[in-house]
């Protein structure tokens, strides 16, 4: 596999010289679905600025598609291109008067003739579902129709590697499983996927390989069951278990009734089929 | 969003003649607010309000209550001026006020009702254009017309963020009313200059966060837009036939009216 995006010994000081990144030492693969858990002001928003170079690091450096990224305008359009951020909040991003220009906003700085742009989109709309409010002003619209608006506008840039930053924040629970429904189904079909979430429940449904990133660092690095099963990295890190891992936790240490070995179940799912095993 | 539901913004997307051909709205709009300052007496621009209004409430089917309102402040300055013109006219004064020496006149009356009409004839005109037209075809507009792109870039930003910071200013307002706010002069004060200072901070920060954003997104100092404009060729024949006629009739009416008005002198 090749390596998309990687980042090598990453520093980043704040101007008022605090740490920010402390060293971290990251690699995603073409086509992965990667998911960066960590507790507020952890630094994931920081993090993900340097992969398209909004944010130059006080040291160290980024490899898109085995090219080190510099710092002039040409690379900078170039890496905006390959690597596109979706912000935390929505309305940080939508700006033009309507939801289609602002779709068209990025394929029209990547200099693509207009009938192409837009075609992608009214492409990258169908895709989010929202086809149907491309003529809407961006304040006519409810808190999980911008975010689908925001994926869009990064969708039609048709970049390699799309990162979101808490997709799921100030959704409702229907809007949040649709979102991450929506990344995982684009990831199916090769897109590669980078979020940030701290939203426990949702994660291991959609993902397996989890970076939990606490002040600056990388605390570890694994799939679910190895990432939730070390207790200590969770606890630092102010995350818990999913409330489904709680449940057969309790069972164990308090029933003495172990259904697995090899941990606790952690989507509802994988808590049905053990439990019908069981019984 | 529902403080949103009932605004001009509003409005300007969910009519009849939303999606009516630009130009042909601006052609119509400049023309009558032309004629209507070219007329000599009341009745023309009196007939063009009405014909504005008319297609404004019937045909773009704007809510009545909202174009009244719409309407409400132009009417009111067009009246106190009116007042002031009737009372300074020269000639015979056909009532006295008892102060000043001064009174109304016959050629005053007839200013203050010229300049009165012209006002309500201009301000429905150019209401029938900003009412039933979405504000990103008066941007496609303005870069047809080579405005420079600076001015409609900040256009363009501004409209959205006006907004989004009123959105911010609501939010706030009410979570100073829910402590307490606003319940006294002092209080009043003091709250309106934190919430100004506060909104405005707001605006440097998003200021900073939105250029991240755009510059994700490729920006390099200016917004390449996709333009969502309708061509002047595009008019239907029956616009510029409807048009055409309109001007005809307008002038026909200005020719015929002269400079009749309520006293003749």
């Amino acid at each position: 596999m090749v390596a998309i995006l990687e980042v090598k010994d990453l520093h980043y000081n704040y101007p008022d010289g605090t740490q920010a990144i402390k060293g971290i030492n990251f690699k995603v693969e073409e086509g992965q679905m990667i998911s960066i858990l960590g507790p507020n002001g952890a630094g994931k928003s920081t993090f993900f600025l340097h992969f398209n170079g909004i944010i130059e690091p006080t040291s160290g450096e980024i490899i898109i598609e085995g090219k080190t990224l510099k710092y002039d305008k040409k690379s900078l359009l170039e890496a905006r291109a390959k690597v596109g951020v979706v912000f935390q909040n929505p309305d940080d991003q939508l700006f033009a008067p309507t939801v289609f220009e602002d779709v068209a906003f990025g394929p029209m700085n990547m200099g693509l003739d207009e009938e192409e742009v837009k075609q992608r989109v009214e492409e990258a709309l169908e895709v989010v579902g929202m086809s149907e409010y491309a003529q809407k002003a961006p304040h006519h619209l409810s808190g999980g129709q911008k975010k689908r608006v925001a994926i869009a506008g990064i969708l039609s840039m048709r970049p390699k590697v799309m990162v979101l930053d808490e997709p799921t924040s100030g959704l409702d629970p229907n809007g949040a499983s649709a979102i991450m429904q929506l990344l995982y189904d684009l990831n199916a079909e090769g897109m590669t996927i980078i979020v940030s979430t701290h939203d426990v429940d949702l994660v291991p449904m959609y993902s397996d390989n989890i970076n939990v990133l606490r002040k600056g660092k990388i605390l570890k690095q694994g799939n679910c069951r190895e990432v939730f099963s070390d207790k200590e990295v969770i606890e630092q890190a102010d995350l818990r278990l999913p409330w489904v891992g709680q449940i057969f936790e309790m069972l164990e240490k308090e029933d003495n009734i172990t259904f697995k070995e090899s941990g606790y179940p952690l989507t509802v799912a994988d808590a049905r089929k053990t439990l019908l095993e069981k019984l | 969003m529902s403080i949103f539901e009932d605004t001009l913004d509003h409005h300007t997307m969910h009519n009849e003649l939303t999606n009516t051909n630009i130009y042909s709205k601006v052609i119509f709009a400049l023309a009558a607010i032309l004629l209507n300052l070219v007329s000599g007496s009341p009745i023309v621009p009196f007939l063009i309000f009405l014909l504005c209004s008319v297609l404004i409430i019937f045909k773009a089917k704007i809510p009545v209550t909202f174009y009244a309102t719409f309407m409400a402040i132009p009417i009111g300055f067009a009246v106190l001026s009116g007042i002031f013109l009737a009372f300074l006219g020269t000639g015979p004064h056909i009532w006295d006020l008892g102060l000043f020496g001064i009174g109304l006149t016959k050629g005053g009356i007839n200013q203050a009702l010229l300049v009165f009409f012209r006002v309500l004839g201009g301000v429905a005109a150019l209401g029938f254009l900003i009412l039933t037209t979405p504000m990103n075809r008066i941007f496609a507009v303005f870069h047809d017309l080579h405005v420079p792109t600076i001015l409609t870039d900040l256009a363009i930003l501004m409209y959205r963020y006006i907004f989004l910071f009123l959105d911010v200013t609501s939010t706030m307002y009410n979570s100073q009313k829910t402590r307490l706010g606003y319940h006294s002069y002092m209080s009043w004060m003091n709250c309106l200059a934190s919430l100004a200072g506060m909104v405005f901070i707001r605006t440097w920060e998003q200021g900073e966060i939105s250029y991240k954003a755009l510059a994700s997104r490729g920006y390099n100092g200016q917004l390449n837009m996709i333009r969502d404009g309708d061509s002047i060729k595009d008019i239907p024949i029956l616009h510029w036939i409807l048009i055409i006629i309109f001007i005809v009739i307008v002038i026909l009416g200005i020719l015929y009216f002269g400079s009749m008005n309520l006293y003749t002198i």
